[in-house]
């Protein structure tokens, strides 16, 4: 098999697999794929192929390669869709004139790899007059390819497969859990002077806190400014030692996993008779419980937030009383991208930014129309193969620029695999800046 | 081919053309509503109500402002086209009522727009021509000179612009050098519209003309111009995160 578009990979599948994947294809998108979204339908029948999406990807910007405009890949589907229907038909499009109209091994493969080098930003969507979705089509594409064994591993084996073994997507036990809980306190302890207690498994509180399971090893601090700033508002709340994994990779792959770990989130919640769900500074988890909850149908009684809306209420009640001149550097704020195109999370961020910061700046262009990070769609994870040097070298480099253009020194942002990503970057570019998170400055900022 | 032919073949095609419009629209919408909507998944910041999402989308409908936000040159052209097809629309439409009865909205809309006098609608009408064929050149040669355009371009896209392309030049001939009159043509209309239809005017270019119109009329729910009704759908669908 030849090798299709660029140099990087992100799939490590084996040409076997997209044989195999080429012949049992057409079923599945028979019966899943075409019957499944209105809008994906009615988005691959309305694009004009105007082409005003080519002006807002960011990917296309920095390459200009034909592979990474946002029609190329909606138009190989097309063709998948359409071309086996008949000659006739076939004549009007450009390409394919094998003997059967089939979809060649070769042809899937640049498909499964052209899907997965978009980070599902909806800039496109923004800009387009119709808006078509291309971000949903992506995902349905790579459900209907997860379905026939076409998944890049760090999603599949060492993301959700993990995460259902062993209750987290990094194994974490429940004695390194309380450990970490522990760790936390005696960290709060000598940073406030005052001893706070965490509740675990607190049975009947009013908010379940799930945390990205990665973030209690990664990025430590931030997890400690949720809840520094929780136990100064007084919330009730409770951490929970089972399945306290928010992250879920099924939101950007595959509708089975992504019901099974929410029914094992749900379940959780259920066991600690809490009221509401609050999800950490994470753009897809908050996704997978608010707009995929309807996946699972007993999820529907649980109210999830994000906690950025939550603390964001108290500080428009006035409760949070914030020192802005304890966070002196130049402050700015990345938007991720479910958390701003989807859910819509757009001032609440700010508002706690600019109450808690001195210097607060805006990237141009910002809000929702922020570029993505270049780890969107479960990228960021992603660092099979040569994968990461794509993420840092072609994905991430506008982001960086636009960074160093406001010449702030902490990136502020939400969203776990954005801070993965933004420290990649900064570590890949020797970057003077940080990435913090945004209730890590809060927690700053705090007056006692 | 005979006269004669020609002449049974425009007695009946229109009605063939038109039965066909309508059964492949309602077909296609067919399609489209039998898939169920099942995700929310708008796309933020979104209208809180239903009156600001209609008011949203009229806006858009309107303005084209996300196109205008992208490319402004494009913008101008894809306006001016539009605007020059409706316009085109109410002025058929307009003497198709103005005909059948006496004090009709859609006349006085046209005579309140510019003045009726029969001077004024012939200038009109060729310069409406004139700004719809640039523009559809200018879209034309966007897709053949842009990279980013050019690349993801399909043979029936091409096709699609050169038919309504030909339409317009066929039909701002027409006018420039007064081939056919128009009261011809609205006798002809007129009598199909009353089921008893007589012979077309006998000029070529107005046959041809005809018929273009005819084929792309049939081909419409399937070309991409159907994005006239999609354009709703779609705008709802984005904007409410339906379920």
């Amino acid at each position: 098999m030849k090798l299709l578009l660029d140099g990087y990979r992100a799939l490590s599948n084996k040409p076997e697999d997209y044989e195999k994947a080429a012949k049992n294809i057409y079923d599945l998108l028979k019966n899943q794929f075409r019957r499944k979204y209105r809008i994906i339908k009615t988005s691959l029948d309305l694009c004009t192929r105007c082409g005003i999406c080519t002006t807002q990807c960011f990917l296309y910007e920095t390459t200009g390669e034909e592979i990474y405009n946002p029609i190329y890949r909606i138009n190989l589907l097309r063709k998948l869709i359409h071309e086996r229907k008949s000659r006739f038909y076939s004549i009007f499009h450009r390409g394919r004139k094998n003997k059967d109209n089939m979809i060649t091994a070769e042809e899937l493969h640049a498909l499964a790899e052209n899907i997965y080098r978009c980070n599902m930003c909806r800039r496109c969507s923004m800009a387009c007059p119709f808006k078509v979705d291309n971000a949903l089509i992506v995902r349905e594409v790579r459900d209907l390819l997860s379905r026939l064994n076409i998944a890049p591993r760090d999603l599949h084996e060492y993301g959700a497969l993990r995460q259902l073994k062993y209750d987290a997507v990094i194994s974490m036990n429940k004695a390194a859990f309380l450990d970490i809980v522990k760790f936390m306190e005696e960290e709060i302890k000598e940073k406030r002077g005052f001893k706070i207690e965490i509740p675990v498994d607190k049975k009947g509180a009013e908010y379940l806190l799930l945390n990205v399971a990665s973030d209690y090893i990664r990025i430590l601090e931030d997890v400690m400014g949720i809840i520094e700033v929780l136990d100064y508002l007084g919330v009730d709340y409770t951490l929970s030692t089972e399945f306290n994994d928010a992250s879920n990779y099924g939101v950007f792959y595959n509708d089975d996993y992504l019901a099974q770990i929410i029914r094992r989130h749900i379940e959780v919640a259920k066991k600690l008779e809490v009221k509401k769900i609050v999800v950490g500074e994470c753009g897809h988890a908050t996704l997978s419980l608010r707009v995929f909850k309807d996946v699972v149908p007993e999820a529907r009684e649980f109210e999830v937030i994000s906690v950025l809306e939550l603390v964001d209420e108290y500080l428009r009640r006035g409760k949070l009383n914030l020192d802005p001149s304890k966070n002196r550097e130049l402050v700015t704020y990345h938007d991720p991208c479910f958390l701003t195109r989807i859910i819509g999370l757009i001032e609440e961020p700010r508002r706690l930014l600019k109450a808690s910061v001195l210097n607060f700046v805006e990237m141009e262009p910002n809000r929702e129309y922020n570029y993505c990070c270049g780890g969107g769609g479960g990228i960021a994870v992603m660092y099979s193969n040569n994968f990461l040097e794509w993420r840092m070298k072609v994905s991430g480099r506008k982001k960086v620029e636009q960074i160093e253009k406001t010449g702030a020194k902490i990136v502020a942002t939400a969203c776990s695999n954005c801070k993965r990503q933004l420290k990649d970057l900064a570590f890949h570019y020797k970057a003077k800046w940080e990435v913090y998170g945004v209730l890590r400055l809060v927690a700053n900022a705090l007056v006692y | 081919m005979s006269s004669s032919f020609l002449d049974v073949f425009y007695l009946f095609f229109p009605y063939v053309s038109v039965s066909l419009f309508l059964i492949l629209s309602i077909y296609r919408l067919i399609t489209w509503f039998r898939v169920p909507m099942d995700i929310k998944w708008p796309l933020s910041p979104t209208p809180k109500t239903n009156r600001g999402v209609v008011a949203s989308i009229l806006k858009e409908l309107v303005t084209f402002s996300s196109l205008y936000e992208s490319d402004d040159i494009y913008w101008l052209a894809i306006i001016f086209l539009h605007f020059s097809l409706i316009f085109i629309l109410l002025h058929v439409v307009s003497f198709l009522f103005n005909s059948m009865l006496a004090p009709d909205p859609i006349s006085i809309l046209r005579t309140t727009l510019y003045p009726a006098t029969k001077d004024w609608l012939e200038i009109w009408t060729i310069l409406i021509g004139f700004i719809a064929i640039t523009s559809l050149l200018y879209i034309l040669l966007r897709r053949l000179l842009v990279k980013e355009v050019r690349e993801i371009t399909f043979l029936r896209d091409y096709t699609e612009l050169v038919l309504l392309l030909v339409i317009f030049i066929l039909g701002t001939c027409m006018r420039l050098f007064n081939l056919v009159s128009m009261e011809e043509v609205v006798e002809y209309f007129l009598s199909l519209a009353s089921l008893n239809p007589i012979k077309p005017p006998q000029n070529p270019i107005f046959l041809l003309h005809c018929l273009l119109a005819q084929l792309y009329i049939i081909y419409f729910p399937f070309s991409r111009c159907f994005h006239v009704i999609g354009y709703f759908i779609n705008g709802w669908i984005v904007r409410k995160g339906v379920r």
